[in-house]
């Protein structure tokens, strides 16, 4: 079983944020904030850049010429498609990551879980592990207080300590927990991300 | 030459910048709509044929560039945040265009754009939040400087027909590098390739000599990344770039055009991973490939003259297009997923399926949370028996009382506050509903306020149509329900609802206090009616040897004592509970023999089992010895409230057969021939009464 600290955590996440610019999703680190002088500061998250998707029922664009606000210069129709936005927050009561999406339909709406649900097991088929319909709900963002949905992080201590046991040998410190979780998980959203950048997954690097 | 077209900017409102609006506006704004500075951010289009958007975060407050993704442009936005549907309506949006227009322009003069080049992507964010709907209205403008140079482009061309693979790789290291040195991806930039073909990527701000010492315009570029993934158009951002030409001479005055790169180059990608990646099924690494491309080049022709300095700015463009395309703002309804007890209700979900997930995978929270239960008698018990209940999701809870709160219940009754004593006339029953509704709004939470008829009470003639109208009520409250609890503090007055359970086969749980000895238990339910009763588990009265009758009177059975520790509520209603908890998770549920974790016997006996644990008959616990014991004990078949004879009569003659058990205090007694055994077994009685007048505790067992 591999568990993260809060405070590691909150390391891996910035060096992780700053290593992604390469990356077609790449991540921001927001930090924590302190609420009072005597409360612990809350431990930042991750969130990424949007990953377009393509929509279930694709929204219907008209092409109508507008009215005001544009001009003969302004495009008006096209493409346009559904978004997720991933965060990356500390999941305190199994002391692991946690991936936390919302998507957006092309008009701007969130979808509900039941969509997000439906719309990770259609993407986890292309590829990886496949992803269990109750291991997607609905959660409250740690830092944020807003719904998503999160994938349930149950069995991600022990597969991250498989995979540090394998890797590392007998020094799992050395190895950038983040990177290797994340390398894992991405599939689920429908990214595909190399395992890790040269020597990304070891910290030393 | 045919008019450029720019692709708008698809806007982008995440739910977490809305509440964090509607949080400022509670804790900071109050009523002030003054502007707020905020920031937004794109990415370019990639590989997508889908335009990236412009996202606006619940990080949009947050100065700087703290917290945005690398590969993500930033861009200052203001934020004006109305306090009324009329004011959204009615603002002057031109004149609130033409001032951050002005701003673009005034940067552009300066020459400040040129070192933040992102100043030339200012926008504008109108809202309007009804916090308690959780509606919200928003109007995204992207203001842009309107120039003749863009009647002057001439149609985009792929950008792999003018570099080569190698360039184009040196491109996106360049670009790298750059957005390496400065933390993130510029929005605007400068390209250069010299005479050898030697491509540099540098700031906007090295356009200028960069310009000045190239022979032709094809040896320096401007460039900006693109949002939109259209090979035929440009996007947005080139808008300002084309005004930037008009504020300043930035390209020669004697080149006939410039040569404008829209970025759209792919993410180069891990670069080199050896790691393997086996068992996980993961892909192969992705990367890039030379001509995997989207950029385009437009090329604007002059004349470049820059206009005076201090020409006033051209007219500005840009409130966004609402669905339908047309100019008009945006709405988002937060309600169903902002709903307080949407949210409650998901929470608790959640952690309840976390104890499946984490340690039970047998867990069945929905047959639980399905589960309607009566809770006869809303006092110590009630109260606590119910939150018990809340813990496990349990949705449907009624609670039958037929007191008022007095002064002394708050502190031991843990649904009631000072404030329900007050006038002495609030109902215990809906009191304790509304409590749960308070605790948990999505609980259907019931009260129905019946006194519970009693054998040994009699029913005078005036009293007889109520009393009967009430067993009958209290007979459709246990129909309807599952599980009944019978939480009431006499004796007696579990004896109908036993009854009731019975006739209806329904789970009934009885919990009983001394002062420091506690009794759980659950009555039994024959897996078939005619079922012997030898092979079923008791009720609460089958242990008797006396029927039940007045303990007010006789003083010798049972609870005249109310008084117990504290504490000892507590414990009972928790281990009732959780009986019924894992006798749901029973495969026969209520018909279940006893069976206890540990007991050989029973083990081997029995194959079903709960994958919560035991499933004992009666728990007894004594707090001085700090000790539960599980016991087993079966029906009596003389038994006043559960053997056949009584379920018999109540279901010949109903309320007449109720109506004489209440009047006669002998009547069950000699219906059932308890009143033959009696004589019997005088000597034996005498025996029980004495050990039971100590008065210590549960003596009717
Ligand atoms: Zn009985």
């Amino acid at each position: 079983m591999a568990h993260l600290s809060p405070v590691a955590f909150a390391q891996l996440g910035r060096a992780f944020a700053q290593r992604s610019a390469a990356h077609a999703v790449s991540w921001g680190w927001v930090e924590g904030e302190s609420t009072g002088p005597f409360s612990t500061p809350s431990v930042g998250y991750l969130r990424s850049s949007p990953v377009l998707v393509e929509e279930a029922t694709p929204h219907e664009a008209s092409h109508e010429v507008p009215t005001d606000g544009g001009d003969d210069d302004t495009l008006v129709g096209g493409a346009s498609g559904a978004r997720l936005e991933l965060h990356i927050v500390y999941g305190a009561t199994f002391g692991v990551p946690l991936l936390l999406v919302q998507g957006y339909s092309s008009a701007g709406e969130l979808w509900t879980v039941s969509e997000v649900r439906s719309h990770l097991m259609a993407a986890s088929k292309e590829g990886g592990a496949p992803i269990a319909a109750d291991s997607v709900s609905q959660i409250e963002h740690p830092a944020l207080g807003v719904p998503f949905a999160s994938l349930h992080p149950c069995r991600t201590a022990e597969w991250m300590g498989a995979i540090l046991q394998r890797e590392s040998g007998d020094a799992p410190q050395q190895l950038d927990y983040l990177s290797a979780w994340w390398s894992v998980l991405a599939q689920s959203v429908g990214q595909r991300v190399a395992p890790a950048d040269a020597r990304a997954w070891m910290l030393s690097a | 030459m045919a008019s450029l077209k720019f692709q708008p900017f698809t806007a982008a409102l995440d739910v977490g910048f809305l509440t964090e609006l509607g949080r400022r506006k509670l804790h900071e704004f109050g009523l002030s709509d003054a502007p707020v500075e905020i920031r937004g951010s794109y990415a370019r289009a990639e590989r997508h044929e889908i335009p990236s958007p412009f996202c606006v975060g619940a990080d949009a407050f947050l100065s700087g560039e703290a917290g945005v993704p690398p590969t993500m442009c930033v861009a200052p936005g203001t934020l004006l945040n109305v306090n009324t549907l009329e004011d959204f309506k009615e603002l002057d949006k031109t004149r609130l265009l033409d001032g951050i227009a002005q701003r673009i322009w005034e940067d552009m003069k300066s020459g400040e754009a040129l070192e933040r080049g992102e100043l030339m992507l200012r926008f504008v964010l109108l809202t309007f939040a009804d916090l308690k709907s959780h509606k919200y209205i928003y109007w995204f403008a992207f203001p842009a400087l309107v120039v003749p140079a863009a009647q002057r482009a001439s149609p985009p061309v792929a950008l792999a027909s003018l570099l080569s693979d190698t360039q184009r790789l040196a491109l996106r290291e360049g670009f790298a590098s750059l957005s390496a040195t400065r933390g993130r991806a510029p929005a605007f930039f400068a390209v250069r390739v010299d005479a050898s073909g030697t491509l540099e990527v540098g700031p906007l701000s090295a356009f200028a000599d960069w310009a000045a010492a190239s022979h032709t315009p094809a040896e320096a570029w401007l460039a900006f990344c693109d949002p939109c993934p259209l090979l035929s158009n440009p996007g947005w951002p080139l808008r300002n770039l084309l005004a930037l030409l008009t504020a300043q001479q930035l390209v020669p005055r004697e080149w006939p055009s410039v040569r404008i790169l829209a970025y759209r180059e792919p993410h180069p990608g891990a670069a080199a991973p050896a790691l393997h990646a086996d068992g996980l099924g993961l892909p192969p690494p992705p990367r890039a490939a030379a001509g995997d491309s989207r950029s385009v080049v437009i090329e604007v022709h002059g004349p470049f003259d820059a206009s005076p300095r201090d020409a006033p700015p051209p007219k500005a463009v840009g409130w966004s297009l609402n669905s339908s395309n047309k100019a008009g703002p945006r709405q988002m309804d937060l309600s169903a997923q902002m709903d307080p007890e949407a949210l409650a209700e998901a929470s608790v979900d959640l952690n309840l399926r976390l104890m499946r997930w984490r340690l039970m995978p047998q867990l069945d929270n929905e047959a639980v949370a399905a589960t309607s239960c009566l809770l006869v008698g809303a006092g110590t018990l009630g109260c606590a028996v119910a939150r018990c209940l809340l813990g496990w999701g349990v949705r449907t809870i009624t609670f039958v009382d037929s007191g008022v709160v007095a002064y002394s219940n708050p502190v031991r009754q843990s649904l009631f506050t000072f404030e329900d004593c007050i006038g002495g006339d609030t109902p215990k029953a809906e009191a304790a509903a509304a409590a749960l509704r308070r605790i948990f709004p999505c609980v259907h939470a019931g009260a129905r306020r019946i006194g519970i008829p009693m054998p040994g009470h009699p029913v005078s003639a005036a009293e007889a149509s109520q009393v009967g109208e009430d067993a009958r009520e209290l007979e459709r409250m246990v129909e309807a329900h599952d599980v009944i609890f019978l939480l009431t503090d006499t004796r007696e007055s579990r004896w109908l609802p036993t009854l009731l359970a019975a006739a209806h086969r329904k789970l009934a749980l009885t919990v009983a206090l001394g002062f420091d000895s506690l009794v759980v238990m659950r009555h039994g339910m024959p897996a078939e009616p005619a079922a012997p009763p030898a092979s079923r588990l008791g009720c609460y009265f089958c242990n008797d040897v006396v029927g039940p009758a007045n303990s007010m009177l006789r003083r010798t059975l049972d609870q005249q004592c109310t008084v117990s520790r504290p504490g000892l509520a507590m414990v009972a209603s928790a281990l009732a509970v959780e009986l019924m908890v894992t006798l749901l998770h029973h495969p026969r549920r209520g018909a279940a023999d006893a069976d206890l974790v540990g007991d050989d016997e029973a083990a081997s006996g029995e194959e079903a089992k709960s994958p919560l644990g035991g499933v004992p008959h009666q728990i007894r616990g004594s707090l001085p010895l700090f000790r539960t014991t599980c016991m087993r004990g079966s029906a009596f078949d003389r038994c006043t409230a559960c053997s056949a004879t009584v379920v018999d009569a109540f279901r010949e003659k109903g309320v007449e057969f109720l109506r004489s058990a209440f009047n006669s205090s002998s009547y069950l007694e000699d219906l059932t021939g308890l009143t033959e055994m009696h004589r019997e077994t005088e000597a034996k009685l005498e025996e029980m009464a004495g050990l039971a007048s100590e008065c210590d505790g549960e003596d009717d067992f």
